[in-house]
Order: structure tokens, then C-alpha cells, then sequence
């Protein structure tokens, strides 16, 4: 049969079109690819996220599950058609209170939020959550989102003045520490953001990825001949096409480009396949006849320890990487402890689920520069692999970094970008590579799965003696950033507690599962659920409170780290004492006291979501709530900001431009934490002008200096240190010629509220934009900065781990309230009540933002993401397996930020995207275990752990 | 999955028919479409056209026949939410739809497509079950057209198998009004909303003039096996019994021991049967205002 091509009449955003359209075309592509209404995004193709959500007529629904032809004569709305005439007033609720991050799922999310108060123009907290049930949001926790539909709710409903949405502009001494708005909020609430899946170039072909079916097999032969027949196809390329030294990775190059003689994991890109269309591609993919011969596949870190198989010839004992730290002698602090308690953590595989898939193009540029455009956090090293692979030199291969829609670590290695690449240059055409969803769960590395072993020995006062801890990390494939992980783990992971004697012995391994690398903590969240746990566990066993302990034990000024490093001041024990306040903790040990405190419930939480809560009778409700227990629990952190045991260094050029306003360039990765902005209020502050008067922009090999990659949380700290001094750099050089102009002395001028002047000094004051002018075409002198910032972290000793790796450290400590539902052992998690030290707060929205967006991929981490292997096949290959919160399943949220600064950095500002998530697993564990006394030492404490061990607790007693 | 090369919207009964007799039943029917294209995309073979039913009014209506709704397949979840007669005649429909999907879903997910379905972990099912629902079908045979009812109860036979012929498809699914009834529906999976069904339960429950004792009893768990099913074991238990706390306590005992025959986290449903069991019993009493001791 031949395809029936259909004709359909569409309103779309009123206005009327008509396309003749294949039948199997969802209505999303045909928003997207027909109608390039781009702000459509599809980040599942299943119906499980909610980023393709459109109104037809008038009702919301997901696009990506609606053949186009169904909706022939309706009337569509898209995120183009909302506030066609500047922005609606949600959309401005969204821009003031930071309801955006990657902007990923901002258009769906928008979209959602437009329906809800059609609907209804009351919306209750309630009703705005299940309304939202459907849109996933990966960045944010929800709760900025609620709280601009909240506010756009009030001011649609006139109870609240559309006033507050106008910026109050601040005195540019203050714009640091201001909640600026986002510089690129308008662009993502309105869809208008181009990520790299929504970019086309003319004559761009299109690749489909042949990838492995076997977690661990020989690679026999690889036939393309019959796939390099089909039609569109332009090329097949295979291992045997990398035209430089094969051979990529972060600490080593251990990962082919495609599949080279042997497949390590269920998902390998084995051959690419480059056609016309994507449908072509994927077409001949199938075609593509690949041969092998299984080998034994190494499932686990015990199968690799007892070498079931050699996953990389040159490491035959499976080991990617060991670091240990050794400090005093844990033996003798054992003989000194009054109390010994050992126990065994696990940690389960997570993936990033950032809801953009990976995605990028390639092209020739007509000098012969090959361009990468792609979603990444790490463009200075991709290039540098990327001329290696290609053999090409470092400067006629230009990396540009597009939009992210959510990294967290998952787009830091590398992964697809050298078959761009290499399609680019074999075809001499325009490439672009999408992963689907199932491409970016199966395809992309994950976080690793891990095996804690504690022994801590106490003295009765709780005093810790001494702390042993094994931890065993099973690394995947490929070494990604294993070593990396593995290491800045055993650095962190006996906690941010000052122990005489610590041996940490931390193991990375290889096996044939989906690869292990980056994800946001680094390798830290892991042995943080381990340490915390044991603390509860000690507290309990001590009578001790959790919160007294741990100042007992805790960091102080001028504290010895775990790696014999001299602190300066630390603020460990005042986000303690300030989060204990904050929740209103009630004292007392560890000792399951949820049925008897009268802290919970206190202070604004989330009540338990109860489906059907609104028409279920009171006494059925009163039924369905009685079966809740209630609990909390302490989860703290620490972390080093900045590249582990490695100099770090970032760089910044600044200009101080026509008009009075300057631009700054520097390769910052705005993967949706808000570095743009940030960067923008510290340039803004130091030269007196409006963030609005900043031109900051995209991150690219050939046009910016490197600033490096988006994690470590070093952005703010690195490159907001650089632009800084860039600042100062450009500030200094262009005071010093109006100084000569005016006849002053330099030192007396000051940069304000867009004015340069001498104070008081009325003939000594001109705008800005004039004395730019003068600069310029009297002086003679363009006013161009620029700046670095470096910070010197030394290497550590192999043997003992002895050494500084940071000069930065931040500290954060959290109160988790929980309710568990003891008929089904759902956990509710109902509050966070969360105190950070961040050294200075740049933008106290964003902040909040992030460790709310933090705190909530932790409950994900906590009671139900996990990503499984049966012999090396991934088991969730969609988000309808792969779970992840949604609206109604996050807490309420209740922060206070510690501003300790940075005394080793001009900015003062220290970090807050990676620690932001550390506290929250423990915490939550902790509290499960106060609220019904199940100790979950396996993560996820999913219903079944929890019901099951209820279970046995209850056969117990009885 | 939607590679369909042809895809067809009829809007009468006899359309429909005349696609399929052209087609020679060898096509997908489609209502919401969201089973049908949220599969992945897979090489198996598939038929290349698909009929959508979704435009057949006659599918779509929802008539009041005596003591009987029936209730069209193309019937949305989300009009279990908000049609004031489907929430009047069958308020059980309307506990199990709060907790199905999204909105957004449940604005294009039809009841027709879950009977159709039959997953195991479907949410309509057990409530259907609990209901005594009969499937309404039609096909045409010797140029007639002609239909079946058939009770839900043999309907869902196994993990996606309904009896349902080359070319037959559901017109409508019929519910006894019930008076006096109450009722609960009781559902776990990993999280609350975009939700699939670990386990999922139905309940209704009524009781006699005094108030005291049950009168009828009707139970139905999915997610527990391939095919949902009622608990009727537990239900003759408690015909004419005794309402109190202790007794419902009691019926555990008479779930069968080998109710969960699913294969994964077996210890885990079987206590969720057990503690859905009295649960879904006493809200469903509490729901007509009886609290026993
Ligand atoms: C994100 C998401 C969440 C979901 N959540 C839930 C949930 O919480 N609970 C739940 O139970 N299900 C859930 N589902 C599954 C799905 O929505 C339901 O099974 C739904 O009821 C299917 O209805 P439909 O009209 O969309 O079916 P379609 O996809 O149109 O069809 C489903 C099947 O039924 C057949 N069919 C449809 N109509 C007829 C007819 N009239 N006659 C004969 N055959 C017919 C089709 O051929 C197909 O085999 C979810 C699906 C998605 C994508
Ligand atoms: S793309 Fe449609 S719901 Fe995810
Ligand atoms: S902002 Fe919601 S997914 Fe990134």
C-alpha cells in the first residue's frame, strides 16, 4: 500500500492552513517541521511530559499523541499564539518569579498554566498541582511554576495589582543580591528559543544511530551494503570512518566513536547511518546487518571483581580508578570508641532526564572550518577531542553550545558529537542528530550505582573516633568521568565532620552496563545518603540529637578536612543552627519519635495528595488520612566548589560600548541554572549600568575565551570571578582616560546608575553613554578589559589523599517532613526546610530556584527513580517506566541562604547547583525512618521496601 | 507508534463498516489514540491503515435506558469528571477517573480504548468489573451488521486478548444504575499523577435497611494477574454479615493465596490486597455514612 497523503485545515493561532500531510504525522511535527512553530517541543513522543501540550479547541492535550489528521478543521492554540501582543500576563507571572530554568518544559508548562485559570479562575493550591499533572518539569521542583500561577491567578482576578510584574530597577550598587529577571526568560516563555533538535539548515541531512543489541559481544562483521542502498541514504559510516586517533573520553580515552572490534553496552552507537530524512535513516538503520559473537556480560561490580569477563583489555582487573584518603589511624580510633556500628548502603543507577535529548548539527563552513553546534556543557574539551578524532587542528574545528535544555551533568562528556562531525565532513553537508527519548535513556551515561560499606566508631559523649568506609562504584561501559566521581566521593564522603582518623577506599569499576559519568554532586549525593543515614542511626543509638551531633562533630573555623586541609572560616554549623530553626525542630534523638512530635505538620507543607480529595465523602477522606505517619529527618552536606584537585581557571574579555552599555564574552554555560543572568548582575553592578545594558552572550570556541564547562558548581565562582575582573580590567582603563580628560584623579570617579562622575562634583558628571563617546572619539581609546580568575587546587597524595583540592567549600544542612502511607508505603515527602551557604547570594530567586529544583530531583532519587539492568539491558527505556516527580508528588519549600564569603575571591559568591540536592536524600530516609521506623539502607525506598519491612515489623510485635 | 500509510475518520456506523469490509478487518481502530501512538516504534508488523472511530457519534453518546447507562465507547475519562449524568449514575466511574493519567490524557483516553486494551493494570476495569458491566459490540457479518453483548467479566481474557473479532468493535459499554451503593476505588504505582496502577481496586458496597449488616458486596482487583478480577470468595463472605471493623479485618483470610499471580513484586501486592481490602471496603461504607466499630 502507498501512502494516502491527506489534505487538513487547520486554525492555527487564528490563522487558517492548509497542508497535504502524511497520515503518520503527529500532530506535533507537524507543528514543528510543517508550520516551524518551534515553541512545541517534544520531549518524550509518548505523552509523558507534557513539552508538546497545545490547545485544541480550547482543550489541552499532547500534541505528540495525535495524529495531525485528527485534529483536520479544529482550532489550535500554541505557544506562539499566546500573548501574541507582548507577553501574557502568566507569562510575565513566570518571568518575575523564576519559574523558568532550561525553559525546556516553559512552553508546555505555560500552555498548562493558560488552561488552568481558563478553567477555572479560582484555582486552589490543589487544583493548580493535579493541573499541572501532567507536565514534567526537571529543573525547577515546581514550586516557582505554582507560585507565578498563583500570583497571575490574583492578578487576572484583580486581587493583586499587575504593578508587581514592573521591575522595580534598584540602584546598580545593588543589582547583586537583586532577583534581576532572567535575560533569557522572554525567549523561553514565549517559545522563541531555538534548542538544537528545533534548528534546520538548508540541505541538511539527517542521521539515525544503528546501535548495540547485545550488552557484551565480539563484533564480527558489520554489513552496510544493503542500508547504503536504500533510498536517501548518503552514506554508512562505521568505526573505520574516524579519520583521526579513535579513541575519547574524560580521564581516559577508552570510547570509540562507533563501535570498534567489540561492543561493551546494550545501546553502543555500532554504525551511523546519514540520509536525506530522518524516516530514510531510520529506514536503511534496519537494514544495516551487524554479526556477533556474545561474550559473558560483566552485569555488576561483583561479576567484574570476580572478572566474569574483561570488559577493556587494558585494564584486566576491571578497575577503572582507585583513590583512597587516609588520615590518623582508624584501627586505633576504633579501640578508642565506646560504641561501633557498621553498615551497608546501596545506591541505585539514576538518569539525568533532562527533558531535552540530546541534540546537534554539523557543517562545513565555507573557510573549511568545521562547525559542532550541540546542547553541551563542556565545548572547550569536546573540541579538543574532537581534533584529536579528526586529526584536524584545534582552530578549524569551532564548537558552539546551544541552548540546554537541562544538563545536569549528562552533557558534559561526550557522547554523539564526533559522528556529526565526522557525517559533516565525509558528506560535506549540513548534519543533525536528535536522540529520541529512548535513544537519551539507553544512550546517555547515568548516575552511578554504588556500594557503601561504613564502620564508625563513637565515644559515648558522640564524639566520632574514628570513620572506615568502602565504597564501590560500578562505572559502566566506558570510563566517562568514573575516575573523577570516584575520587571527588571518597574526598567528600565521610561528611563535613572533623574525625582524627579516616580511611576512605573508593573503587571505580567497569562493567557492560549503560556507562556511569557526570551527574550533578559528582559522585558526592552517594556516600552523602551513607554518612547522613549512619549519623541517624548514631543519634539513635546515642540518644543524641541529630542536629547536637553534628555540631558536635561538624566543621569548625579552622577545622582539619578529611584530607588534612586547614579550613579558614566554615559555615557547616550555622546552617545547622539556622535550619533547625527555620523547621522549628523539636529536640530529641533519631529514635522514630514521628508518632509523638508535635513538630510536624507545623509551618507551611504540602498536604498528602489524596486523588479525588475534592468529591471523596469527609469520613472517607478522614479514612484515607489516618493511614498517614508522619516523621522527619536531618540530611546535611558539604562540597568543594570548582574542579577537584586540578587548577581551575576561567577567562573573560569585556568591552564598555557605545551607548553606556558593555558587552562581555565568555564562554558561560547557561544550562538553565541562571549563569547568564548572574554573570549580567556582577558586570552590571562593577561598570553601574542596568542588566538590560549588558550584551552577554553565546558560548563558542571561535569567538569567546574559555571559561570551560558547566559543573563542579564553578560557574558563578570561576567565570563570575573572571567577568569581574574583566570589569575592573575595562572600568580602570576607561576611568583612567576621562580621569585625563577631566583633569582628576582617577581614583575619585565613580561608575553609577549609569553615570560616570566625582562625588560631588556637579562639572565632573556626564552619562555614561557621553563619556563613552569621549573615550572613544576624543580619547582615541575603545574601553576593552580583560579578566581571569584561577584557583590554584593541588593535586592530592596517591597514598594517604593528603592535599588541598579546594580553596572554596559551601555547607548545607535540611529538615525533610514526610508522610508515609502505611496501607501502600507511598512516601509523600510534604517539606523541606533547607539552609545553604552559598558565600554571597548573586540572585536570591535563583538560588531558591536551585535548590528547589535540587531538593525535588532528589526525591526522584529518594523514593522512585531507578534505572534497572537485566544482564545489561536497560529495563526503562521511556518515561512511562522511567518515573520521575511530578507536580503533585513535591513538597513545600522553606529557605534561608548563609552568606559566608569567599575569602580567596574578589565576588565572594561560592556555589549552590550541586549542593542544592545533597541533604534532601538523607533527609527524607531519615525521616521515613522517624515517621514508621523503616530504615531504608537501598535506595529508592520505594513502596514495596517500605510496605514489605512494615510488614515485618508488624509480624514482629504480633 | 503511528506509521500508518492510510488513516481513516469515519463519522457513521455504516462508514465504518464499509472501511473495514474494503480494508478486510486488516486495520488498527483507533478512539484517543493513546495507547495506540504512545508504543514505541517497533518493526513488527503492523496493519498500514487505521480506522479512527472517534468522529462515530453513535459511539459517543451516553443514554440513560431504564436502570441501565450506556455509555459510549468514545466516552473520554475526563466526562467521568465532569458530566453531571455519568457522575450521577455511575459516581464509581468518577473515583476511578480521578486517579487515571492527566488531564490532558484523560481529555483523549476513551473508556472503549481501555476495555480494548485490556491491560491488566488498566484503571476502568475493575470498576467495570464491580459494576457487572456488559460490552456492547459490533460487526458485520454477511453484509449485516450485528452485534454481541458481552460482560466485562469475559471480555478481558487476557494481557491485551478480548474476544473481539477480525473487524468488531465496541460500541458502548453498559452500567446498572445503582442505588444505595457505595464505593471506593483504591490504586498504587510509583508516584500520583501520570500513574501506573501497581495495584488497582473497586468497591461497592451495600448494606441493608438497618444499617447493620451488608447486603452486597462487589470487589475487583487489577494489577494482581494477567486478567483483572473480582474477589467473589470475599464477597459471598460478606453477604449478609455482620458490618464491623472486625469483620472486614477478617476477610483477609479469604483471599485466595494465590490471588497475586503477577511475577514481580509478589509479597508487596499481596499486602496491598490485604490493606486495599479494608480499606476499599470501609471508605466505600463511609461514603454512605457508616463508620463501623
Ligand atoms: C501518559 C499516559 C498515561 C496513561 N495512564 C493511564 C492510567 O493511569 N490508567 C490507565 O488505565 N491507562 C492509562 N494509559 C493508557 C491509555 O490511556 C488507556 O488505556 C486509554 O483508556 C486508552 O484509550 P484510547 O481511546 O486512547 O485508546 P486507543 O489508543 O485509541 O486504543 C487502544 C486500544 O483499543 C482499541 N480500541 C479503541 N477503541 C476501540 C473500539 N471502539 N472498538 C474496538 N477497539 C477499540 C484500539 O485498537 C487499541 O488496541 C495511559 C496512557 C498514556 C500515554
Ligand atoms: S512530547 Fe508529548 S508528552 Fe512528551
Ligand atoms: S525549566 Fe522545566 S525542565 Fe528545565
Amino acid at each position: 500500500m502507498s501512502v494516502e497523503l491527506v489534505r487538513v485545515e487547520m486554525k492555527v493561532n487564528g490563522k487558517t492552513v492548509c497542508r497535504t500531510i502524511s497520515p503518520s504525522m503527529r500532530l506535533a511535527d507537524f507543528l514543528r517541521d510543517e508550520l516551524h512553530l518551534i515553541g512545541t517541543k517534544k520531549g518524550c513522543n509518548a505523552g509523558e511530559c507534557g513539552t508538546c501540550s497545545v490547545l485544541i479547541d480550547g482543550v489541552l492535550k499532547k500534541s505528540c499523541l495525535i495524529p495531525a489528521v485528527k485534529a483536520d478543521h479544529c482550532e489550535i492554540v500554541t505557544i506562539e499564539g499566546i500573548g501574541a501582543e507582548g507577553l501574557s500576563v502568566i507569562q510575565r507571572c513566570f518571568v518575575k518569579v523564576g519559574a523558568v530554568q532550561c525553559g525546556y518544559c516553559t512552553p508546555g508548562m505555560v500552555m498548562a498554566a493558560t488552561s488552568i485559570l481558563k478553567a477555572n479562575r479560582r484555582p486552589d493550591r490543589v487544583e493548580i498541582r493535579r493541573g499541572l499533572g501532567g507536565n514534567i518539569c526537571r529543573c525547577t521542583g515546581y514550586a516557582k511554576i505554582i507560585e507565578a500561577i498563583e500570583l497571575a491567578r490574583d492578578i487576572l482576578n484583580g486581587e493583586k495589582s499587575a504593578d508587581c510584574l514592573e521591575g522595580a530597577t534598584p540602584d546598580t550598587d545593588k543589582i547583586i543580591g537583586s532577583c534581576a529577571e532572567r535575560v533569557d526568560a522572554r525567549g523561553k516563555v514565549t517559545g522563541a528559543l531555538e534548542y538544537a533538535g528545533d534548528m534546520v539548515m538548508p540541505r541538511m541531512l539527517h542521521i539515525c544511530l544503528v546501535r548495540s543489541r547485545e550488552a557484551h559481544a565480539e563484533i564480527l562483521k558489520i554489513d552496510c551494503e544493503k542500508a547504503q542502498k536504500m533510498p536517501g541514504v548518503e552514506t554508512v559510516l562505521t568505526s573505520a570512518d574516524v579519520p583521526g586517533e579513535d579513541g575519547f573520553g574524560v580521564y581516559y580515552h577508552d570510547q570509540p566513536v562507533l563501535a570498534k572490534g567489540k561492543v561493551r553496552f546494550y545501546g553502543e552507537p555500532v554504525a551511523a547511518v546519514v540520509a536525506e530524512t530522518l524516516e530514510e535513516a531510520e529506514e536503511a538503520a534496519k537494514c544495516v546487518e551487524v554479526t556477533y559473537k556474545k561474550l559473558p556480560v560483566v552485569s555488576s561490580v561483583d561479576d567484574a571483581v570476580q572478572r566474569k569477563a574483561v570488559v577493556h583489555e587494558d585494564h584486566p582487573d576491571n578497575v577503572v580508578s582507585e583513590t583512597l584518603v587516609v588520615k590518623g589511624d582508624v584501627e586505633n580510633g576504633f579501640r578508642g570508641s565506646d560504641v561501633i556500628i557498621e553498615q551497608d548502603y546501596a545506591t541505585q543507577c539514576v538518569e539525568h532526564a533532562y527533558l531535552e535529548t540530546e541534540a546537534g548539527l554539523a557543517y562545513l563552513d565555507p573557510d573549511g572550518v568545521l562547525v559542532v553546534k550541540s546542547s553541551d556543557q563542556d565545548i572547550t574539551h569536546h573540541r579538543t577531542l574532537l581534533s584529536k578524532l579528526l586529526g584536524r587542528p584545534i582552530n578549524k574545528i569551532r564548537v558552539i553550545m546551544t541552548p540546554v535544555g537541562g544538563g545536569f551533568g549528562g552533557k558534559e562528556d561526550m557522547i554523539y558529537q564526533a559522528i556529526l562531525a565526522i557525517a559533516a565532513l565525509k558528506t560535506r553537508r549540513p548534519v543533525k542528530l536528535v536522540f529520541s527519548r529512548q535513544d537519551s535513556l539507553i544512550g546517555s551515561a547515568k548516575r552511578h550505582p554504588v556500594c557503601i560499606h561504613h564502620k564508625i566508631g563513637l565515644s559515648r559523649d558522640g564524639r566520632i573516633r574514628a570513620l572506615e568506609i568502602t565504597l564501590d562504584a560500578d562505572g559502566g561501559a566506558y570510563c566517562f568521568s568514573t575516575k573523577g566521581t570516584v575520587a571527588k566521593g571518597a574526598i567528600m564522603g565521610a561528611g563535613p565532620y572533623e574525625i582524627e582518623n579516616v580511611k576512605v577506599t573508593a573503587r571505580g569499576y567497569y562493567t557492560n552496563n549503560t556507562p556511569s559519568g557526570a551527574m550533578r554532586t559528582f559522585g558526592v549525593l552517594q556516600p552523602t545518603f551513607a554518612i547522613e543515614s549512619t549519623m541517624d542511626i548514631c543519634s539513635e543509638r546515642l540518644g543524641i540529637d541529630p542536629f547536637e551531633l553534628r555540631l558536635l562533630n561538624g566543621l569548625k573555623d579552622g577545622s582539619k578536612t578529611h584530607t588534612q586541609q586547614a579550613l579558614g572560616h566554615v559555615a557547616y554549623c550555622e546552617t545547622l543552627r539556622r535550619c533547625r530553626e527555620l523547621s522549628g525542630w523539636e529536640p530529641g534523638p533519631s529514635r522514630m519519635r514521628g508518632p509523638v512530635r508535635k513538630d510536624v505538620n507545623g509551618g507551611e507543607i504540602v498536604q498528602p495528595y489524596i486523588p479525588g480529595c475534592e468529591f471523596k465523602s469527609p469520613a472517607a477522606l478522614a479514612l484515607c488520612k489516618s493511614r498517614f505517619r508522619y516523621g522527619r529527618g536531618v540530611g546535611t552536606a558539604w562540597y568543594g566548589i570548582g574542579r577537584c584537585a586540578t587548577v581551575d581557571k576561567a577567562g573573560a574579555f569585556v568591552e564598555i560600548d557605545d551607548g553606556g552599555t558593555a558587552m562581555v564574552l565568555t564562554g558561560a554555560t547557561e544550562i538553565g541554572e541562571g549563569l547568564l543572568t548572574v554573570l549580567t548582575q556582577i558586570a552590571a553592578e562593577e561598570l553601574g549600568i542596568y542588566p538590560e545594558d549588558v550584551t552577554i552572550g553565546d558560548n563558542d570556541t571561535a569567538r569567546v575565551p574559555e571559561a570551560a564547562h558547566a559543573g563542579a558548581s564553578r560557574q558563578t565562582y570561576m567565570i563570575g570571578n573572571a567577568v569581574l575582573n574583566a570589569c575592573r580590567d575595562a572600568k580602570a582603563k576607561f576611568i583612567r582616560e576621562i580621569a585625563e580628560y577631566w583633569n582628576v584623579e582617577a581614583a575619585s570617579i565613580r561608575m553609577r546608575n549609569r553615570r560616570i562622575f566625582v562625588e560631588g562634583h556637579a562639572n565632573y558628571d556626564l552619562p555614561l553613554e557621553e563619556a563613552v563617546d569621549i573615550c572613544k572619539k576624543v580619547r582615541g581609546v575603545v574601553p576593552l578589559g580583560s579578566g581571569i580568575y584561577t584557583a590554584h587546587h593541588e593535586s592530592l597524595d596517591p597514598k594517604t589523599g593528603k592535599g588541598n583540592p579546594w580553596q572554596a567549600y559551601v555547607y548545607g544542612s535540611q529538615v525533610a517532613e514526610v508522610a508515609v502511607d502505611t496501607s501502600t508505603g507511598e512516601v509523600h515527602v510534604l517539606g523541606i526546610w533547607a539552609a545553604h551557604d552559598v558565600g554571597r547570594v548573586v540572585n536570591p530567586r535563583g538560588v531558591e530556584g536551585q535548590i528547589e529544583g535540587g531538593a525535588v530531583q532528589s526525591v526522584g532519587q529518594a523514593i522512585m527513580e531507578e534505572f534497572t539492568f537485566s544482564e545489561g539491558v536497560p529495563q526503562q527505556r521511556s518515561f512511562a517506566k522511567y518515573i520521575l516527580p511530578t507536580c503533585v508528588d513535591v513538597p513545600a519549600f522553606h529557605s534561608c541562604l548563609v552568606e559566608d564569603r569567599d575569602p580567596f575571591s574578589p565576588l565572594g559568591a561560592k556555589g549552590i547547583g550541586e549542593p542544592a540536592p545533597l541533604p534532601t536524600v538523607p533527609a527524607i530516609i531519615n525521616a521515613i525512618y522517624d515517621a514508621v521506623g523503616v530504615r531504608v539502607t537501598s535506595l529508592p525506598a520505594n513502596p514495596e521496601k517500605i510496605l514489605n519491612a512494615l510488614t515485618k515489623q508488624t509480624t514482629k510485635v504480633v | 507508534m503511528l506509521q500508518y500509510k492510510k488513516y481513516d475518520m469515519p463519522q457513521t456506523i455504516e462508514e465504518l463498516f464499509r472501511l473495514l469490509e474494503r480494508n478486510d478487518g486488516a486495520v488498527d481502530i483507533v478512539s484517543g489514540g493513546t495507547d495506540c501512538f504512545a508504543r514505541e516504534k517497533d518493526s513488527s508488523r503492523h496493519p498500514d491503515a487505521a480506522i479512527d472511530v472517534s468522529r462515530i457519534e453513535a459511539f459517543s453518546r451516553i443514554e440513560r435506558k431504564g436502570d441501565v447507562l450506556v455509555i459510549g465507547a468514545n466516552t473520554r475519562i475526563q466526562q467521568f469528571l465532569n458530566d453531571q449524568e455519568l457522575i450521577e449514575c455511575v459516581p464509581m466511574l468518577r473515583h476511578a477517573a480521578i486517579y487515571f493519567a492527566d488531564q490532558q490524557i484523560r481529555e483523549s483516553a476513551t473508556i472503549g480504548g481501555n476495555l480494548a486494551n485490556a491491560s491488566p493494570t488498566g484503571d476502568m476495569i475493575p470498576p467495570l468489573l464491580a459494576l457487572d458491566a456488559v460490552v456492547h459490540t459490533l460487526r458485520q457479518e454477511a453484509g449485516k451488521i450485528g452485534g454481541r453483548d458481552i460482560p466485562v467479566s469475559d471480555f478481558i481474557q487476557g494481557v491485551g486478548k478480548t474476544p473481539l473479532a477480525r473487524g468488531e468493535v465496541i460500541a458502548s459499554v453498559s452500567c446498572p444504575v445503582l442505588e444505595g451503593y457505595g464505593c471506593a476505588f483504591k490504586k498504587v504505582g510509583l508516584r500520583r499523577s501520570l500513574c501506573i496502577s501497581t495495584v488497582n481496586s473497586a468497591f461497592l458496597v451495600k448494606v441493608d435497611s438497618s444499617g447493620r449488616y451488608f447486603e452486597e458486596v462487589r470487589i475487583a482487583f487489577g494489577g494482581i494477574a494477567p486478567t483483572p478480577a473480582r474477589l467473589k470468595a470475599v464477597e459471598e463472605k460478606l453477604k449478609g454479615a455482620r458490618i464491623s471493623k472486625a469483620q472486614i479485618q477478617e476477610m483477609a483470610d479469604y483471599i485466595p493465596n494465590d490471588i497475586v499471580r503477577s511475577r514481580s513484586r509478589q509479597e508487596y501486592r499481596k499486602t496491598v490486597v490485604r490493606n486495599f481490602l479494608t480499606a476499599g471496603l470501609l471508605e466505600s461504607l463511609a461514603e454512605i455514612g457508616i463508620l463501623p466499630e
